[in-house]
């Protein structure tokens, strides 16, 4: 009898728990609801991409190696964007230049305006420096960081997958190119030769 | 003079705590503040929960090195499936979670992972070590299969509330901590299943002989240990808003500390929960006054490596010939 009681008991209390504790729905109708809710990284970096890369305001990247290399904190803090209290700053740069060699992981190309030399990332497509440089984003406006995080994936996604594969095909030694893409600079070390362009735009200009 | 010694040695965590704060108080304007106590008290919340956990463990002769994974993956449940829910296509179903519901899975998971434990030392004579050291690698790797290597984050005011909130002019992980603390000196010292932990850590073969179901015991001791240490996680995560894939990474280390400043004999059998609570608010006191005192957090690591050892010493020294 006893135990009856305390099984009774047992029963009644989880049930009232599990009544409590979980709810059902249709999946689809979730589904639905959630898309016209969710922040969708693709397609906004796609938006990106489409509508303002042509677009964006870059700084000449002869002149933003020369402001880098007098002074990079104080050009940096003034024309650079970084996130939180981080010591990288993200640019966006432009130029024309001339394709010296071709790496595995970069090119490195002269600018045509005054001889310098950069490299253009072609392998590792990482980190944050086009949402950043772009000044796209801003933390705060993001409720879920996992969100923000997943604009500067697709961003790099695209540059992985769209960008780079028609550039690197057609590409060669001592081919014109139009190039725009994303700078970081570390303000407390940095050294013009390890300059790497995380690129948005490609052109052949031959 | 006998008297003063035992006097001594069984009021010395206090003795330690007080004179670390009467020093903190004089070195630093800002130790001795509201603010800041309220500040040491919900820091030390969560490991006081692990630390109980902990301290039943040890008293009976065993060690959980897998708490701070257990509290990662039970936080990362609850915040999950508060976040997401389940979905089940073949049955075009979505299982959405309350806060409570949430909070029930988490402990549900600390629970499961505990009784797996337990499970492991008792029934395949695992040393407890072992079995734990493996727990610590399997919850951390499904805690990050969980979570994709992704925070889990935007969890609600509701959920939030948990770990941020104030009740009656108390923050909420001290009310919960609070509750942990009297249930657990309840169960140590008025239960017979209080009495059987003690006994197992004094003596096994004598527990067994006088027909205490050691396997059973020890079940739940781990079973708790891993319940606590999700109340543990559900505190962190809805501190942080955020379930985060190495959250409790070397919390464990602390808990143990924390057990071992509060004079509980790794030997078993010998130690009390009171005195893990005094163990976590002198590490708590600490962090906290070094922190205040702009103590380099390398030395900070040195100095309470140091006051750990020292305790284990001290405790060694007074109860030398009972181990």
């Amino acid at each position: 009898m006893n135990n009856t009681i305390k099984y009774l008991l047992i029963t009644i209390i989880a049930g009232v728990s599990l009544y409590n504790a979980i709810y059902f729905k249709k999946l689809d109708e979730v589904k639905k609801e959630a898309s016209n809710t969710t922040f969708n990284a693709k397609n906004y970096a796609n938006q990106f991409f489409k509508n303002d890369v042509e677009s964006f305001k870059a700084i000449n990247a002869s002149d933003f190696l020369n402001h880098i290399n007098a002074d990079a904190q104080a050009y940096a803090e003034n024309n650079g964007h970084k996130l939180g209290i981080s010591s990288d700053y993200n640019f966006i740069v432009e130029g024309n230049a001339i394709v010296l060699e071709i790496e595995e992981e970069y090119i490195v190309v002269e600018l045509e305006s005054d001889q310098q030399r950069l490299k253009i990332a072609t392998d590792f497509i990482f980190g944050n420096a086009i949402r950043e440089g772009a000044r796209r984003a801003n933390i705060g406006d993001y409720q879920n960081t996992m969100d923000f995080n997943n604009i500067s994936v697709e961003l790099n996604n695209i540059v992985r997958e769209q960008i780079l594969p028609p550039f690197l095909q057609e590409v060669k030694v001592s081919d014109r190119i139009y190039f725009k893409g994303a700078a970081k600079v570390n303000t407390k070390r940095h050294t013009n030769e390890n300059m790497k362009v995380i690129p948005m735009l490609l052109k052949i200009n031959n | 003079m006998t008297t003063v010694k035992s006097t001594l040695i069984k009021f010395q965590s206090i003795i330690a705590l007080f004179v670390m704060c009467v020093v903190l108080i004089i070195l630093s304007d800002k130790f001795f503040t509201v603010e800041n106590g309220w500040n040491i008290a919900r820091q030390i919340s969560i490991n006081v929960c692990i630390s109980v956990g902990m301290t039943l463990v040890i008293l009976t002769k065993g060690i959980d090195l897998s708490v701070g994974s257990m509290l990662a993956l039970s936080g990362a449940v609850a915040a999950g499936l508060l976040k997401y829910g389940l979905e089940i296509p073949s049955m075009n179903t979505y299982v959405g979670f309350t806060v409570f519901g949430a909070i029930l899975a988490g402990l549900a998971v600390g629970g499961g992972l505990g009784v797996f434990n337990g499970w492991m030392i008792t029934n395949f004579k695992v040393p407890s070590f072992v079995a734990t050291l493996a727990m610590l690698t399997i919850a951390r790797g499904a805690t990050m299969l969980w979570t994709g290597g992704f925070p889990i984050t935007g969890l609600g005011d509701h959920f939030a509330f948990i770990g941020t909130g104030w009740f009656l002019g108390i923050p909420m992980p001290v009310w919960i901590t609070v509750i942990v603390v009297i249930l657990a000196v309840i169960l140590t010292t008025k239960t017979k299943f209080g009495r059987h932990i003690y006994a197992i850590g004094g003596n096994e073969s004598a527990a067994r002989l006088s027909g205490i179901n050691i396997n059973k015991v020890k079940i739940w001791v781990y079973t708790i240990a891993g319940i606590l240490a999700a109340v543990g996680g559900i505190i962190l995560t809805s501190r942080l808003d955020s379930a985060q894939p190495n959250a409790g990474m070397s919390y464990e280390l602390d808990a143990i500390a924390a057990v071992v400043i509060g004079g509980t004999s790794l030997s078993g059998g010998r130690g009390s929960i009171m005195g893990t609570v005094q163990g976590a608010l002198i590490i708590g006191v600490l962090n906290s006054g070094l922190v205040l005192l702009n103590v380099s957090p390398f030395w900070q690591q040195i100095i309470k490596g140091l006051v750990i050892l020292l305790a284990v010493i001290l405790d060694r020294l007074n109860y030398a010939n009972e181990d």
